[in-house]
Formats: C-alpha cells, sequence, structure tokens
C-alpha cells in the first residue's frame, strides 16, 4: 500500500516542474555526455561520419540510451552514417532491440541472402533464435558450414546453446578456448567474459564474480555487464554489493530496477523513493507509447507483493521471451501466485526445445 | 569493415549477456497556463538536456562536458529550436512566441533545460498543439503536456499528431477584449462605482444658503453630469496611460487607500457642501487618483507587445462606456427622485453617509494590509 502511496504520488508530482536554478558560474559542468554523442552531435562541418550508425548502435548497446538508437534510425531513414550494404544489419539491431523478432528476423534474412558467407548475421539470427525459445533452430543455425568455418563464432554461439540447455561445463570450454585465442581486452572480450560469468552463475561456480569484474575491467560503464553483474550478485544473496555497485552508475531502468530491488533486500533509506521511480517510469513508458521490459517490471511486481501481475505480465513475456530467465521468471509468478498451472503451456515446448531439465520444467 | 564487426559483434556477442532495458523513453514536459482573463499564454518547456545536445551543437569546445557557459551561448538556438518544433495555434492561427526565462531543472532522469515564454494567441475557444521537436532526428520523441487555466488542469502526450484543447482563449491583441475588460473591471471595481455614484448623487441638486434645493431644470442637471463625466475621464485617462506605459509607477500600497480616501471625501462632501458648484474639480481632481487604480488593473492583465496603446484604448474606452452604463441607469433614478423634497432634505444624505460609511471600512481593511 505504501509503494501504491508513493507511487501515485510520484505520477501527481511529475505534472509539477521541479525548481529551475541558473548555475552560478558560465564555466560550471551541468552534464557530462556519454562518449558515444560524439559522433551524433551536429559538428562544424556539418557532415554526418560514414560510420555514425554503427557507432550510436554500438553505444546504445552499451549505455541502454534509447535516444541513441532512434537517431541512428533517423540516419537510416536518410540514407546517412552507413555503407548501403551494411543496413539490413543495422535494421535488425534496431528492431531487437525493440523486442521486434520477426522484423529483426526479417532482415537479417536480407543480410544472410546478401553476404552468405559472411557468420555474423547468423550469429544475431542465433541469438535472436535463442531469445525466442527456438533453441533447435538456433543450434541449427550455429552448426551451418558458414559460422562452423569461423572457430571464433562457432564457440560463442554453440557455447550459448550449450548455457541455454544447461550444459554447463560444454558451454565454459568453449568460452574459456575463445578467450584464449583472444587475449586482447576490447569489447568482444568483454562480451566473451560476460558469457563466460553467465554460465558461472547458472552452474553456482562461485568463481562468477571473477569472470564479471574481468569484463567490468575492460569497460566499467557497460551497462550490460553492470546489470549482468548486479542481477547475479542479487539473486546469489548480496544486495549491498549490488548497491556498492550501482552507485554512480549510468542512468538505465535496467540498473534502477536491480537497485530498486536491493535497497529493499537491504531496507535501505531509498527503497520507497526508488520503487515509486521505477514504477513511474514504467507507467510513463507505455503513456508514450513504449512498452517497458515485460521481464523487469513482471519481476518488479513479483518483488513487491504484486503477484498476479507478475503472473499476467510473465505470461505476456513468454509469448515472444522465452530465454531461461523469463521462464524462471514465469515459475516464480506461477508459484508466488498460487497458479501453478499457468506455466502448464510452455512444458510440451521445454521438452521439444531440450531445456526442460535446464528450466525446471522437466516431468 | 571494421564497423560492420562492432555492430555484428555488438549484437551477437550479447548473446549471453540479459538484454538490458532500454532508457526510459526520451520526452520533454510542456507546461501551458492560460491567463485568467486576457493577457498572453505562458509556456514553460523543459528538454532533456541530452536530447538538445544531439540536435544542437551545445558542447563547443567538444570536450563531451556541457558547461553553462556553452548553454547561454547555444540559447538563441534552442529557444528558436523550441518554438519551431512545438507549435501553438488559437484559431487556425499560430501563436507568437517571446522568451521570457531560461535555466535548469533537474528531473529525476537527467538536467533539463527549461525555457519560459510568453505566448500571444487569438481569441479562440481551443488551443491546438502540434508538437514536432526533435521530429527530424528523433520520431519517437513525446512531450508531457500539463495545460493549467486555474480551475482546471489537464495533462497529455504530444509528438504524434497534433493536440487540441479545450480552452477559452481571449486575445490580446485586439481593442475589443480589453474593451470588454474595461467594462468589467468599472463593474466588478465597487470602489469606483461608489466613487461615481457620490458624485451623481448631488447632480441633480443645487445648493444654495447653505442647503440642498432640486435643480428645476432637468436639462442643466444632464449638462452638469456631462460635465463632471467628462472632468473624471479626461483625469483618469491621463494617469492611466502614464501608468500603463511606464511613464509612472506609483505604489499600489499608496494608490488603493487613497482611492478608498477620496470615496469618503466626495461623500462626507455631499453632506457637507464643501465644493459644491464646481463638482467637475472633485471629479477631476480624483480622478486621477483612480487612473491609477485603472492602471494597476491593466497591469494584472498586461500589455500586449506592440500593441499596447490599442489595448490601452480598448480598455480605457471599456472604463468610459462602463461608467455611462452607471450614469445611464442613475440618472432617470436620481431625476425621478429629485420631486420629493425629501431626496434634498435628508435621502441624498443618508445615501452619501452610508457611502462613507462602507468606503472608510475599505480605507481601514487597505491601510491595514
Amino acid at each position: 500500500m505504501l509503494l501504491l502511496v508513493a507511487a501515485l504520488h510520484a505520477g501527481a508530482a511529475r505534472a509539477e516542474r521541479p525548481r529551475a536554478y541558473v548555475p552560478p558560474q558560465r564555466s560550471t559542468v551541468v552534464d557530462v555526455l556519454p562518449r558515444g554523442y560524439a559522433s551524433a552531435v551536429p559538428s562544424r562541418t556539418s557532415v554526418v561520419p560514414r560510420d555514425a550508425v554503427p557507432v550510436l548502435l554500438s553505444e546504445a548497446a552499451r549505455s541502454g540510451d534509447a535516444r541513441l538508437v532512434d537517431r541512428a534510425e533517423a540516419l537510416l531513414d536518410r540514407g546517412a552514417g552507413i555503407d548501403a550494404r551494411q543496413v539490413p544489419d543495422a535494421r535488425a539491431y534496431i528492431a531487437q532491440y525493440r523486442h521486434d523478432f520477426p522484423v529483426a528476423r526479417a532482415w537479417l534474412a536480407r543480410a544472410i541472402a546478401a553476404r552468405p558467407t559472411d557468420p555474423q548475421p547468423r550469429l544475431s539470427l542465433a541469438y535472436i533464435e535463442l531469445v525466442q525459445g527456438k533453441v533447435s533452430d538456433a543450434a541449427r543455425t550455429c552448426a551451418t558450414d558458414v559460422v562452423r568455418r569461423d572457430p571464433s563464432a562457432s564457440d560463442l554461439c554453440l557455447a550459448a546453446v550449450d548455457l541455454r540447455c544447461g550444459r554447463y561445463g560444454s558451454a565454459a570450454g568453449r568460452v574459456d578456448r575463445w578467450l584464449a585465442r583472444h587475449p586482447v581486452r576490447d569489447a568482444a572480450s568483454r562480451s566473451a567474459l560476460v558469457l563466460r560469468g553467465d554460465i558461472a552463475a547458472r552452474a553456482t561456480d562461485p568463481r562468477a564474480d571473477g569472470w564479471y569484474r574481468r569484463a567490468l575491467f575492460i569497460d566499467p560503464g557497460d551497462v550490460r555487464t553492470i546489470a549482468a553483474f548486479a542481477r547475479h550478485l542479487r539473486t546469489s544473496g548480496h544486495p549491498r554489493d549490488v548497491l556498492r555497485l550501482l552507485a554512480g552508475a549510468p542512468d538505465s531502468d535496467r540498473l534502477l530496477l536491480e537497485s530498486a530491488l536491493a535497497s529493499r533486500a537491504t531496507r535501505h533509506a531509498d527503497a520507497t523513493a526508488l520503487a515509486a521511480r521505477l514504477a513511474s517510469r514504467y507507467r510513463d513508458s507505455r503513456r508514450l507509447g513504449a512498452a517497458p521490459e515485460l521481464a523487469d517490471e513482471s519481476l518488479f511486481a513479483l518483488e513487491t507483493g504484486a503477484s498476479t501481475r507478475a503472473l499476467d505480465l510473465a505470461l505476456q513475456n513468454v509469448r515472444t521471451q522465452r530465454d531461461h530467465d523469463d521462464v524462471a521468471l514465469l515459475l516464480r509468478a506461477a508459484r508466488k501466485a498460487g497458479r501453478p498451472d499457468a506455466v502448464e503451456l510452455l512444458r510440451e515446448w521445454a521438452q521439444r526445445e531440450g531445456v526442460a531439465s535446464a528450466d525446471g520444467l522437466a516431468p | 569493415m571494421t564497423w560492420l564487426r562492432i555492430v555484428c559483434l555488438a549484437i551477437s556477442l550479447m548473446l549471453a549477456s540479459t538484454p538490458v532495458g532500454a532508457h526510459a523513453v526520451s520526452a520533454s514536459r510542456i507546461d501551458i497556463v492560460l491567463p485568467q482573463t486576457v493577457g498572453p499564454v505562458h509556456v514553460g518547456v523543459d528538454v532533456p538536456l541530452r536530447d538538445l545536445a544531439l540536435a544542437i551543437r551545445i558542447d563547443a569546445d567538444e570536450d563531451g562536458q556541457v558547461r553553462w557557459g556553452e548553454l547561454l551561448d547555444a540559447q538563441a538556438a534552442v529557444e528558436q529550436a523550441i518554438v519551431d518544433g512545438v507549435r501553438l495555434a488559437a484559431a487556425g492561427r499560430v501563436c507568437r512566441w517571446s522568451p521570457e526565462g531560461y535555466a535548469l531543472r533537474d528531473y529525476d532522469d537527467g538536467v533539463y533545460v527549461s525555457s519560459d515564454f510568453e505566448v500571444r494567441c487569438e481569441n479562440a475557444s481551443s488551443l491546438a498543439l502540434d508538437y514536432r521537436l526533435f521530429h527530424d532526428t528523433d520520431p519517437r520523441h513525446r512531450a508531457w503536456v500539463t495545460l493549467r487555466d486555474g480551475r482546471r488542469g489537464v495533462a497529455t502526450v504530444a509528438g504524434d499528431g497534433p493536440v487540441r484543447f479545450d480552452a477559452t482563449l481571449r486575445g490580446d491583441g485586439t481593442v475589443g477584449s480589453y474593451l470588454v475588460e474595461g467594462v468589467r473591471h468599472i463593474f466588478s471595481g465597487y470602489d469606483h462605482l461608489a466613487f461615481l455614484l457620490s458624485l451623481l448623487l448631488p447632480a441633480v441638486l443645487v445648493r444654495e444658503a447653505g442647503r440642498w434645493r432640486p435643480e428645476a431644470s432637468a436639462r442643466k442637471v444632464v449638462l452638469g453630469v456631462l460635465r463632471l463625466a467628462t472632468a473624471f475621464t479626461v483625469a483618469h485617462s491621463l494617469t492611466l496611460s502614464a501608468a500603463a506605459l511606464g511613464w509612472v509607477t506609483p505604489a499600489s500600497q499608496v494608490i488603493e487607500p487613497a482611492i478608498a480616501a477620496t470615496v469618503v471625501l466626495s461623500a462626507i462632501n455631499n453632506v457637507r457642501g464643501w465644493i459644491s458648484a464646481r463638482g467637475w474639480m472633485l471629479a477631476s481632481g480624483f480622478g486621477l487618483v483612480h487612473g491609477f487604480g485603472f492602471a494597476g488593473a491593466l497591469g494584472e492583465l498586461g500589455l500586449p507587445r506592440g500593441a499596447e496603446v490599442l489595448a490601452l484604448f480598448g480598455f480605457n474606452l471599456g472604463v468610459e462606456a462602463g461608467q455611462l452604463l452607471v450614469v445611464a441607469v442613475a440618472l432617470p433614478a436620481l431625476l425621478w427622485c429629485r420631486r420629493s423634497d425629501r431626496y434634498a432634505n435628508g435621502g441624498m444624505q443618508a445615501a452619501s453617509l452610508l457611502i462613507a460609511a462602507v468606503a472608510l471600512v475599505w480605507l481601514v481593511q487597505r491601510l491595514v494590509a
């Protein structure tokens, strides 16, 4: 009830403008722009860099800043900031960023048709198939000759499938092999290290922290890494560490969720305010026509006692996303709402896709 | 294709990463405050600084840090972007914007650049908002809009097609709207009515040998009233214009009690007969004070930029029209009353004392306030 009142208060407060202020000096720094903004900010020459779209998309993925995706899309619409041959990949990325998987797959099909020997569009396709719960399709995509000919692509692709199916030893081996071949600490290594951390976390390997920390060392500002590490810390019972990790982290709904849950678990003074802020953001997103992350909203509802709402959102979520966390969330929500029957619709699918055991849906 | 590898890796290597919820959708805040009567619409537009930074070259030294000085340098560009992107129209005609404030506000999702505008619109029963800020670079950008008109508030989202608000707008650039306000002010300003009445009460009488008696000639009465009204009009027009155009700015703490005092004095004068033959002098002298009072009311409405004189003319005309209406109703009644000796020998004095008593209360209230 307190949460509801706080959320309502936050909604009402939105109508009121915060106090206006004028900084005391011209030299006062009022904001520090994320690094990707440099490629999108109007320049002296007004010429759009040739790589503006990929740089914007890369930074959007790193920072979770949706406005960069929107800018990239606007550039694509104008045919600027990108090589025409790469447009399908960028379009696919934007679609999957917005969870519009059918459209993303359609663009990837065009990219594959245009570059049949390039493994990258197939890797992207495998990712989407995994998120959608089409695990067998993802395994087939990873096993295509084009992907298999590139050991780096093949290892990561199959590691992700192994992780999804609960074959943690095999998954860890593939990623370890990949890391051994890539001593350079770059964006690719960061992603591989997060994957390795996820494998360890799922296998309840106490070394999971180490993998995440190594990924953070490469890029401390990457929201994907921070979110994955925060989730691991929360689910392994270390909410205080979550708060320490997120102090000064970039603004992102996902990280705000982790903060709100950790604050609640530790009975932190900010817990109510954070929960109200998050509830307000979800509500605002819907009103602005941008559906929030259903899984995140469901988890938030579940942790704040709104079991029925959590189950409803989790059921909506599994219509489009059936990754391990999506299924686990539905199981928890169904249990808490006293509706164990709600997971029945997934049993046959889990059996067919070979994830029943990993997802706790084995008969 | 290095960049392609970046994108593809960003996609494919997220295979193992939890999808990260997107940042809250980019949205500005627009606060529209309608005038209580006539006058400009006040519009506050708060735009996320990061959205502006992606549309306007704010970070001039390109060091990734936005300083207040850089925002000040970009102020004209920011305000122009807002004027171009936030279109308000009334009666099918685009409203005119004038900037009146520039600052920052901290919302929970970051720093916003806050620009306030005075917006002039035509008379209309609805206001249309077409929000196109950043439309070319971010078609998903939206705005939270609140419209307040004192009695109620309406909240909505703009950015996906025009939004229409029901709102009674009385345009501010026309003589007509200010004329109506002038009339309204006379009928809602009881002190002016009381003063006018105290001038009119003895206008149907003549004072001889220290006593009031009825004026036999109706023609003389009408001419006398015309003289009074003209004197009052000329006097208050002078001070109203001088104050409204900013040539003199008397303090309202002085003017308001002074107006009440003029009512007390003119009403008591009716009883004592200090000034009886030259009532027009009283009207013009005290009229100067009342003119400052009218100017105060006009000041609350505000004068439209570029049309100050027209609006002033309209308001003054309204005040005169209101006065004439009062005279048109009161004079026949007084002419009728004068036929009775009791009006000259007690009725007029009693009415004057009543006015004086009421005005005395106003005087005390205003002095205390």
